[in-house]
């Protein structure tokens, strides 16, 4: 399993200064215990929380941002069976695809070899001017 | 506050009681010239109420030849046409919006930009309780920001950090002017984190991080004396000492003259 490097191509496809209902979600998920990841209309990872780092085994300071093909694949979601999960079947690209909250119930190997069993909601980040602004992953194991 | 171009185009920034006397002023017909002659933009950043109040006493608006053009905060949940008629209607106002003989047309920002004259606004949602842009004006003279109610500062640890993720970084960016929110000092500010008001110290600081070359004071605390803002400026400035930006105290019918990017000041009228 491969670490992404950090300022990968994620970095200049960058807006250069997120809208504010994406800082203002940044800033709210930072305060939180329930582990959310957000992601921008593309689908390209900016943020997750603490918590997250918790449920997915690294801390978001070493993987940074990641394109969506990255992150899609490098926590390895697969069923109950052990089949992999396709990307375009993750609630949160299901979110920002289809622009409406989707579920899923997941295992997925986290960067500190240790798997998880996850259940995962997906919603689409909506702004007053109905503009598509990306999407919010909220997230937790299942006991 | 009142913007105009050598071209004659005329934006007013948001509408409390100051566009009465405003309105007073303007002769109809002649507000502009150029063949903008009947033609206001009124530009506002959020429906609170100190944003708002003067705009039912606001006479161009009576007026059946004049074309006012209200740009405001879009919403999903109402048009701004409802939202605004919730004060342009009674009980809280004799007349009805819909009742004005004005030509008056709405439009939702940041959806549309605006062309007029030499300008050229743009707009963005910035961090102010509700929902609430920030305005930025374009012209061969010179870029104008106005973030009148702005808390860029709201939870973030390291301000001024990271300007993709400062809000209203993208407004304010080199801009030759930036009118900016500055109601509390850093100490008064401690008490009103999450109100959506800025300390000077941190208008200070994000004018140095936006590259703004003048900054403007405003929005101060409604208790603030004269002498009393003056003093407060003082204390911020020599804190930081070679800073390349300028400051002043936004005032009751000072001026500002911006030409090929070069700003002059005007003073501070004196008050009969």
């Amino acid at each position: 399993m491969t670490i992404p490097e950090r300022n990968s191509e994620a970095e200049p496809r960058l807006n250069p200064q997120m809208a504010i209902e994406l800082i203002l979600g940044r800033q709210l998920i930072s305060y939180l215990g329930v582990p959310m990841f957000l992601v921008d209309p593309r689908g390209d990872l900016l943020y997750y929380n603490e918590a997250a780092e918790a449920v997915l085994g690294i801390r978001f300071e070493e993987t940074g941002r990641m394109l969506r093909e990255e992150w899609s694949h490098v926590f390895s979601p697969t069923d109950a069976d052990g089949n992999p999960i396709e990307p375009e079947d993750l609630p949160l690209v299901i979110a920002l695809e289809q622009g409406r909250p989707a579920w899923s119930e997941m295992y997925i190997h986290g960067l500190d070899e240790s798997t998880r069993h996850i259940e995962v909601i997906g919603i689409p980040i909506i702004g007053l001017a109905g503009k598509h602004l990306g999407g919010l992953a909220i997230f937790w194991e299942v006991e | 506050m009142e913007v105009r171009c050598d071209s004659g185009a005329l934006l007013v920034l948001d509408a409390g009681t100051g566009i009465r006397r405003l309105g007073a002023a303007l002769k109809s017909g002649s507000p502009c010239e150029n063949g903008l002659a009947n033609r206001i933009d009124i530009l506002l950043t959020h429906l609170h109420m100190d944003h708002i109040q003067g705009l039912g006493f606001f006479t161009p608006l009576y007026d059946s030849e004049m074309e006012i053009h209200i740009w405001g905060p879009a919403s999903t949940a109402r048009p701004l046409r409802q939202r605004l008629s919730r004060y342009l209607s009674p009980p809280l106002f004799p007349v009805h919006l819909r009742s004005l003989p004005s030509r008056i047309l709405l439009h939702d920002v940041p959806r549309e930009d605006l062309t007029v004259g030499n300008f050229h606004v743009t707009s963005a949602f910035v961090c102010h309780p509700g929902a609430t842009v920030g305005f930025r004006i374009e012209s061969p003279d010179g870029v104008i920001a106005y973030l009148p109610d702005h808390e860029p500062a709201l939870g973030v640890a390291d301000f001024p950090g990271d300007p993709n993720w400062t809000s209203g970084y993208s407004l304010a960016h080199g801009a030759d002017i930036l009118i900016h929110d500055a109601q509390y000092t850093a100490k008064e500010y401690a008490s009103h984190v999450g109100w959506g008001h800025s300390s000077i110290d941190q208008v200070l600081a994000f004018a140095e991080m936006s590259g703004a070359k003048h900054v403007v004071l405003f929005h101060h605390d409604p208790v603030r004396e004269d002498l009393e803002l003056e003093q407060i400026l003082a204390e911020a400035l020599a804190k930081r000492d070679g800073s390349a930006v300028t400051v002043s105290v936004a005032a009751e019918e000072r001026s500002y003259r911006l030409e090929k990017g070069r700003l002059t000041v005007g003073p501070v009228p004196t008050v009969a």
